[in-house]
């Protein structure tokens, strides 16, 4: 034996109830489990008091490019995530010829927000195939990868630059098939596409482009794979939404295909798109067909500056028309007295700031303490009101001052802990490795473990963790992945059910040339196995093993 | 009851990608009811278009505003941007 985690209490991702024991790992994977092991010569991680749990794996990632200077996809490790999905939304890096590159430069910006330099001497760019691009991945690899590759880039490769302009002609829809089979060979876990996403022109993306017929072709092709199409819909219209389940559903039967669609969130403006969606999700399930919305566990946040207009002032007119004024006429408005006491007057009507009071400061500030405080708290110190405070901060920072309201949407627990509960839904979409520079897409495993099962009793621990493991890896068909079983991954989550969370949402610059993102560190995971390789631990932090494998492959055993 | 299609009610909502969105509720002729969503830049377009900054002057505006504004919109056509 090369690893003995010892006395925990293991949830082994199958759904039955935890049971006492100490699990082994061997050449990368689980040899045995259950009882007291005693192996000559392993080491031993102590893992009493704690929850053993198999890697999680998250379906839904835009890490396809710092996965290319970052092998671990930080932080995403350190929450548990063993296994990541890189090439959701119709984007993937290849197969991409070389003089494509700026193109999808530019769609990757517009949804990662990742500076130039993450693109330009981040990494060596020497890739155009699917197989070059994960040969270049593998190189340093510390977290299991089964990717996604790009319906765009796929139409960007056949078609070139009529990609953005019509549809596609039997030949170049032969070609886009031959072409699709070459990366599922290579080791692609399947196809994306959207009917949503555009590029840094905000132009549509190229699978926007395809008529159905591509989109029926390429399913054809992933049929003779069993392999997934991910597709995001037009969420905004639960109409269209519905629509698109019934498409998905049809290839799904058609070619025997799953697919998964995302996002789906819950908003209080919307209640019955939830409902109406996931009735037509278990209409269609219940044909046969495998249609698998993806639901992130996170509420989500509003984040805003003064500098451009957001729409959550659009209820209050006053500020609204302010908030569309040029910056010098803005800043001139915002030191106006008498046009400050008509903004005061609408945003806290009888000097009641309570709407404002939970909003917290997020960045933009001179004074870091500022950092993660709320204007209600900052106002009583100031003795101000939280919207006069909001103002006087912006004023202090050329409008740079950022805040953020948190948990407007996808927020009542009730309702989403009922829908993470749904047998029909896909635990995911959590967006890890996307709009960096917006919020922080980590943690929604530790968000779920936390909030929805400890404190809220919405999953039973076992339940959950199957959702996150063993269930993922049977919707993208990842063998020998996503329970602890003799023969399976030495992918292993160890954590502290009592601690199990997300950290606060923080600022860091470790994007190239000290690019920033937002992160958040992970709560109560206190050790991190890779094929049998512990790759982070609570005590020492990161391994650098490159013991990360393409997960559409059997597992092998570990390198390091 | 309206011949034309309107905007029977609208509300400020939170966006997937932590952006604010403008959800539209527009009732048909003959009862039928549907959602639309804009993204900022879709909703200034749709406040200049109707000459208010708003959200609840939005009320009853008749469809035709917000199908020019969709038509005004080559990427998206109505919120979204990105995944």
């Amino acid at each position: 034996m090369d690893w003995i985690i010892r006395g925990g209490r293991i949830v082994d991702g199958s759904g039955l109830p935890a049971f006492e024991g100490d699990v082994a790992l061997k050449d990368g994977k689980v040899a045995r489990l259950g009882g007291r092991i005693e192996a000559e010569g392993a080491q031993v991680f102590d893992a009493s008091g704690c929850i053993v749990a198999p890697g999680f794996i998250d379906p839904h990632t835009h890490f396809d490019v710092q996965l290319l200077w970052d092998g671990q996809a930080r932080p995403a490790l350190e929450h548990g995530v063993t296994t990541i999905v890189p090439g959701n939304c119709s984007l993937s890096l290849a197969p991409l010829k070389a003089g494509d590159r700026q193109r999808v430069v530019g769609m990757f910006q517009q949804i990662e927000e990742m500076p130039d330099a993450a693109f330009d001497g981040a990494f060596e760019w020497r890739w155009e195939s699917f197989d070059g691009y994960l040969a270049a991945l593998k190189e340093s690899l510390s977290i299991n990868v089964a990717p996604l590759v790009g319906h765009s880039v796929i139409r960007l490769w056949v078609m070139g630059a009529a990609a953005t302009e019509r549809a596609a002609t039997a030949e170049e829809l032969s070609a886009m098939q031959d072409l699709l089979a070459q990366c599922l060979e290579a080791g692609a876990v399947g196809l994306s596409t959207s009917f949503v996403d555009v590029d840094e022109n905000l132009m549509p993306v190229p699978s926007r482009y395809a008529h159905f017929e591509e989109l029926d072709a390429l399913a054809a092709v992933l049929g003779r794979y069993g392999r997934m199409l991910q597709v995001v819909p037009e969420f905004y219209a639960t109409d269209i939404t519905l629509a698109r389940v019934d498409q998905l559903a049809e290839l799904s039967l058609r070619y025997g295909i799953p697919t998964t669609f995302s996002p789906l969130f819950d908003s209080a403006a919307t209640p019955d798109n939830v409902p109406r969606v996931m009735a037509r999700v278990a209409e269609q399930m219940a044909r046969g067909a495998q249609v698998w919305p993806q639901v992130q566990t996170r509420p989500i946040d509003i984040s805003f500056t003064f500098e451009v207009a957001s729409l959550l002032f659009a209820g209050l007119p006053k500020w609204y028309r302010t908030m569309r004024m040029g910056a010098e006429e803005k800043i001139a408005a915002l030191s106006d007295s008498e046009w400050v006491a008509q903004l005061l007057a609408e945003a806290e009507p009888g000097g009641n700031g309570a709407r404002w009071a939970a909003v917290q400061v997020r960045g933009g500030v001179s004074d870091a303490s500022l950092v993660g405080q709320t204007l209600g708290a900052l106002a009583e110190a100031r003795g101000s009101s939280p919207a006069q405070v909001m103002i006087d901060l912006s004023l202090e920072h050329n409008l740079q001052a950022s805040f953020i309201a948190a948990s407007l949407g996808h927020n009542d627990s009730d309702r989403v802990g009922a829908l993470l509960a749904d047998g029909n839904v896909h635990v995911g979409a959590s967006d890890a490795g996307a709009h960096i520079q917006s919020f922080a897409t980590y943690g929604d495993t530790g968000y779920l473990l936390g909030h929805f099962v400890r404190d809220r009793g919405a999953l039973s621990l076992e339940a959950a963790i199957k959702k996150i493991t063993a269930d993922t890896a049977r919707i993208w068909g990842l063998p020998g992945r996503g329970q602890l079983a003799p023969g399976f991954a030495g992918d292993v989550a160890i954590f502290d059910a009592a601690e199990i969370d997300r950290c606060a949402e923080e600022a860091c610059f470790d994007m190239p040339e000290e690019g920033m993102r937002y992160v958040r560190a992970s709560k109560g995971m206190v050790g991190v196995f890779v094929n049998g390789a512990l790759s982070w631990s609570k005590a020492s932090g990161y391994a650098d093993a490159p013991v990360g494998q393409i997960a559409t492959q059997l597992p092998g055993a570990a390198s390091a | 009851m309206s011949e034309t299609p309107f905007i029977e009610a609208a509300e400020i909502a939170p966006g997937h990608d932590g952006a604010a969105e403008l959800v539209l509720f527009v009732r048909y002729p003959g009862a039928g009811r549907q959602t639309v969503t804009l993204d900022a830049d879709a909703a200034e377009v749709l406040f200049e278009h109707t000459q208010t900054g708003d959200v609840r002057a939005l009320h009853g505006v008749p469809w035709h505003h917000l199908k020019d504004v969709l038509q005004q919109r080559p990427g998206s056509g109505a919120a979204g941007g990105n995944s």
